[in-house]
């Protein structure tokens, strides 16, 4: 998914440490040298290790690599923020959302390379070395939200224009997400068996099948396309797919299946009494899976922001779904059929 | 560990089942949970069930139904949420345990607090009965309107929206007692508090709650300062400010002007 740095801000962001903080850290589990997730990944976890094991955020999975984001980042804070010393500070937090829980495991303000540790253990917290709330919930996994912030308001004398100055402002920010259960951005394929065609009475020609069933706000809010829609593939065509997940024809069948997927979602949607209120950019919409599908054909000179890209959708929609055609990617459908592989980035 | 859960998939087989009697009475739902839940004795459940009674025995009492038992569920928030802070939070990490939860311990309260859902699903229940080849997908498709009051997913089910409510303000049950908000309480608390981040930061959630138990603003004249707030949040991020900060960006914003 694309990091939050693609919305338009009000004032002038840390661009040169974002991109670092995209390039360089991970976060790794119990088995640190097999797996790991960049920025906008999920870490999949086995039950007990996620309750009980070890997780480690790297700034930088090298000695070098970490040197390198320390300069990037200490270089963009002092290009914008030289005559303000150590106002922005390195937040790292964890979050539950279902329960509301939030424990902040790092803060520190950025004045000097060596502000920014190699690695922060995320399962502990403080001197006493406490467990975070979120990572003792497998059963609802966790977000690791890492953020550039400015610690305290700037005095009046330090304000400038189009500089940030409350205390809170997010300068640069990269999300990660933890998940026992598989958790996936995209669609979930699901069998087209023969009960699910006499169900909805499909013929047996027919190879996909959406079925939204979701209505009212649920449709725009979702975070999950589990809670709006049951998305399902002709079962022998998926188990073929299942057997050779990497081979070139079956990436190019998952690709339309994304397409399909979504695009039905998409005309759903478009068709929601709630639609003409609906702002990619504030809650409740900003976590939604509306909002990340806004994100993926965002980002470029045309289509600058989720907003734009909201306007493309609307008056353009064979654009809209050529450009997510683009950039639809094999991990945008679930996780468990095609591992997430930690050197692809 | 293990504890006892009530499979998201069976909620539906659950509310259809039971509501179906006449009477509702709890022995309708343990025989349900003892055929269906996976209940593992090594989980004692005593302080939820605890509340759970406390909480029913308030509302029969009381005499009403629906939002007008919105005072009843403030002035227990802070129960249920010392109740269920006594269970391991592995437990309260699991979706279908709160179902379980919701299922065993809250049912009495739930078919009160949400009487109009019973009376909606039962009409939808009986129409599917009668007419179970009717093409109309509304009779014949999709959840039940009393299943996300009893499935632990989110801020609508019964014993979660409360926990959420006392953990949203730190805990504090004399702070919402202090604070009580009169004015279209169930929107305010699910779509402005419990529905959003504010929920998960106490130090925001505390003045916005303060806010609107003194300014009472009706539901229609929410909408925009909510929005103003989320505009303001969309640039902030919630976790460093101290309450008396959170307060003087949220408490302006904050009123019918």
């Amino acid at each position: 998914m694309a990091s939050e740095a693609r919305q338009l801000r009000p004032f002038e962001t840390l661009d040169g440490a974002q991109a670092s903080l995209d390039e360089l850290v991970q976060i790794t589990g119990h088995e640190p040298e097999k797996v790991a997730a960049y920025a906008g990944q999920t870490l999949l976890s086995e039950h007990d290790p996620y309750r009980s094991g070890p997780f480690v955020l790297w700034f930088g999975r090298s000695q070098g690599d970490n040197q390198r984001l320390a300069r990037a980042v200490v270089d963009d804070v002092r290009q914008q923020f030289d005559d303000c010393p150590g106002a922005v500070r390195l937040v790292v937090s964890l979050h539950n959302s279902r329960l509301k829980m939030t424990d902040v495991v790092f803060d520190r303000a950025i004045t000097d390379p060596d502000s920014i540790p190699l690695a922060i253990d995320l399962h502990e917290i403080g001197e006493a070395k406490i467990r975070p709330r979120p990572l003792q919930t497998p059963g609802d996994g966790c977000r690791v939200v890492v953020e550039l912030l400015l610690g305290r308001d700037l005095t009046p004398e330090e304000r400038r224009p189009l500089r940030a100055w409350r205390k809170g402002s997010w300068l640069a920010r990269v999300n990660f997400a933890i998940s026992t259960s598989g958790a996936f951005s995209g669609p979930r394929p699901r069998p087209l068996t023969e009960a699910v065609r006499n169900e909805y009475a499909l013929s047996p020609r027919t190879v996909h099948f959406s079925h939204v069933f979701a209505s009212g706000e649920t449709v725009l809010a979702a975070e999950a396309f589990d809670d709006v829609m049951n998305f399902y593939v002709d079962e022998d065509l998926l188990d073929r797919v299942r057997e050779h997940p990497f081979a070139g024809w079956s990436h190019r069948l998952q690709r339309g299946w994304i397409l399909n997927a979504i695009g039905t979602y998409l005309l759903v949607a478009v068709r929601n009494e709630f639609f003409d209120d609906f702002d990619p950019t504030t809650e409740p919409w900003s976590g939604s899976i509306m909002r990340a599908i806004l994100d993926k054909v965002s980002g470029t000179e045309a289509v600058p922001t989720p907003t734009a890209a909201l306007t493309l959708l609307q008056e353009d929609p064979g654009r809209f779904l050529a450009e997510l055609e683009d950039r639809a990617e094999l991990r945008d459908l679930e996780h468990l059929m095609i591992p997430s592989n930690p050197e692809e980035k | 560990m293990s504890f006892p859960v009530l499979p998201r998939e069976r909620v539906h087989e659950f509310v259809s089942e039971v509501l179906i009697q006449e009477d509702l009475n709890q022995s309708l739902v343990d025989d349900f949970l003892d055929r269906h839940a996976q209940r593992v004795p090594t989980l004692d459940t005593t302080p939820a069930a605890s509340v759970g009674a406390r909480l029913h025995a308030a509302a029969v009492e009381s005499g009403l139904t629906d939002d007008d038992l919105e005072p009843v569920e403030s002035q227990f928030s802070g129960a249920v949420f010392d109740a269920m802070m006594q269970l391991p939070l592995e437990a309260l990490g699991s979706v279908d345990f709160w179902t379980y939860v919701s299922a065993k311990h809250f049912w009495g309260f739930v078919v009160l607090r949400q009487r109009n859902s019973v009376i909606r699903a039962r009409r939808k229940i009986l129409d599917r009965i009668l007419a179970p080849t009717t093409p109309d997908p509304e009779v014949t498709e999709g959840p039940l309107p009393l299943e996300r009051y009893v499935l632990g997913k989110d801020h609508y089910q019964i014993p979660l929206r409360l926990f959420l409510r006392a953990q949203a303000v730190g805990g504090d049950q004399r702070f919402l007692d202090e604070n009580l908000v009169t004015a279209a309480p169930t929107d305010f608390w699910r779509s402005h508090v419990l529905g959003v981040r504010t929920g998960a930061h106490p130090n925001w959630a505390r003045p916005l709650v303060a806010a609107q138990a003194d300014q009472g603003l009706v539901m229609k004249a929410q909408r925009e300062p909510a929005k103003a707030i989320n505009r303001l949040r969309a640039n902030l991020s919630p976790v460093l400010h101290t309450e008396a900060e959170a307060g003087a960006l949220v408490t302006p914003l904050w009123s019918s002007a």
